[in-house]
């Protein structure tokens, strides 16, 4: 084939194979549930997998987060922040941070940060808020960086879907440590204090992550329970072109997911005593380290024999032997078990989930 | 991360495997593994007094 006819956005190594190093950009994994009501101070993954809200320092502002099916032509669903609880005088240490494209540092080595060849990154999605005007945007490194360089984008029509494009120019200054610690992060403060927006950092300059205007400009949604942000197509790509959303399967997507947190809804179990239970479990999907553990809900276990068991209150641990592949864990708050005796998790426990944990 | 509680779990040697801590109002079992999230803001805050972990039961 003549090279007049090979498309330019598929030459060269920022276009080849798999191009999106965020995960879950088109917003459609959901392993914690659609929705997340009464967000009060927390930071936390909440509803949509891969994306991480704070909402720390004081503020009184909360929000429900959900996973919507208004989306721009091309995806199916997005993901919503919705104020709930305004607060018109935040504190000022007071910020709302959406974190997007989390990415672990031995993913980035490619880039060649730390030298003067580094790599640009462009991060690209599209957005839609009741509120118009600029919003600071930034890229973020953490483990042995903790830097980060400022962009921002704009919003010019109110509850339209707009697609924005940013680059991010590479860091020449500090290489990225090799490991499956957090290397990497989009930061966008919603909302902030004052603390956060009297600096004078130039745009596209890396700097310290204690600089003070990370939130320069900001849509401040925490300002009326009118307010809201929504996103999806999240794309983050090496270069300075963003290309067209690299569509993946559903299956591949929530695989990636399961790589930080993954549920488990049925096993078999065996009574250790007549108040615990427990259970050994080999992940489908190996996880970025060992995962914290817990449960949504009290669960049955069922036994035909000898009948069903109910739990007085959520326990569920870590028993033993514990890594990033699989462990024994147990089930506590039981009672009338009888030992060695194997029970059924997941035949008779509703909605009852387990949970495993090894976000970034 | 608002940390509430924080308490030691055995396994049936009487060895510390985890910790049993309420974080973000959640009940976690966190493994003793620094790589992961909860476990690093937990030695965090014990290092910077914020906290303290309970002997297990």
């Amino acid at each position: 084939m003549a090279l007049s006819k090979v498309n330019p956005n598929f030459v060269g190594e920022t276009a080849i194979g798999r191009r999106n190093l965020a995960i879950n950009g088109d917003m459609r994994i959901a392993q914690r549930g659609a929705t997340t009501t009464a967000i009060g101070q927390s930071a936390n993954y909440f509803s949509l997998d891969r994306v991480k809200l704070f909402n720390s320092g004081g503020a009184g502002a909360t929000y429900t987060v959900s996973q919507e099916t208004d989306a721009p032509t091309g995806f199916t669903k997005s993901y919503k922040i919705q104020t709930t609880t305004a607060d018109t005088s935040l504190p000022a240490a007071s910020y709302t941070i959406l974190r997007l494209a989390t990415t672990e540092a031995q993913d980035l080595l490619r880039l060649g940060w730390g030298t003067s060849s580094a790599k640009s990154l462009t991060f690209s999605f599209w957005v839609k808020s009741n509120k118009t005007g600029d919003q600071t945007i930034l890229a973020v490194t953490h483990a042995n960086m903790q830097q980060h360089v400022k962009q921002k984008f704009t919003i010019n029509s109110a509850n339209t879907w707009e697609k924005k494009e940013i680059t991010f120019v590479g860091n020449t200054g500090t290489a990225m440590e090799d490991g499956s610690a957090m290397g990497f992060g989009i930061d966008i403060f919603l909302a902030a204090g004052s603390n956060y927006q009297g600096g004078t950092t130039s745009l596209g300059v890396w700097g310290t992550r204690a600089a003070t205007d990370k939130a320069a400009d900001t849509l401040n949604i925490a300002n009326s329970t009118s307010d809201y942000f929504q996103i999806t197509g999240v794309q983050l790509e090496v270069g300075d072109t963003a290309t067209d959303f690299e569509h993946r399967s559903y299956g591949e997507e929530l695989a990636a997911c399961k790589r930080y947190y993954q549920v488990v809804s049925a096993s078999p179990t065996f009574g250790v005593d007549n108040i615990r239970a427990r259970m050994s479990l080999s992940f489908p999907v190996e996880m970025r380290g060992t995962p914290s553990v817990s449960q949504s809900a009290v669960v049955v276990l069922a036994n035909p024999g000898v009948g069903n068991v109910t739990q007085s209150g959520v326990s569920f641990s870590i028993a033993g032997t514990s890594t990033n592949r699989g462990g024994t864990y147990q089930l506590a708050n039981l009672s009338g078990m009888t030992e060695s005796k194997i029970y059924h998790f997941g035949q008779s426990s509703g909605a009852a989930l387990l949970q495993f944990d090894a976000e970034l | 991360m608002n940390i509430t509680s924080a308490q030691f779990e055995s396994d049936d040697n009487g060895d510390n495997v985890s910790i049993q801590a309420t974080i973000e109002e959640q009940v976690l079992s966190v493994p003793l593994d620094p790589a992961n999230r909860h476990y690093a803001e937990i030695l965090k805050q014990v290092a910077d007094g914020t906290i303290t972990i309970a002997d297990a039961d």
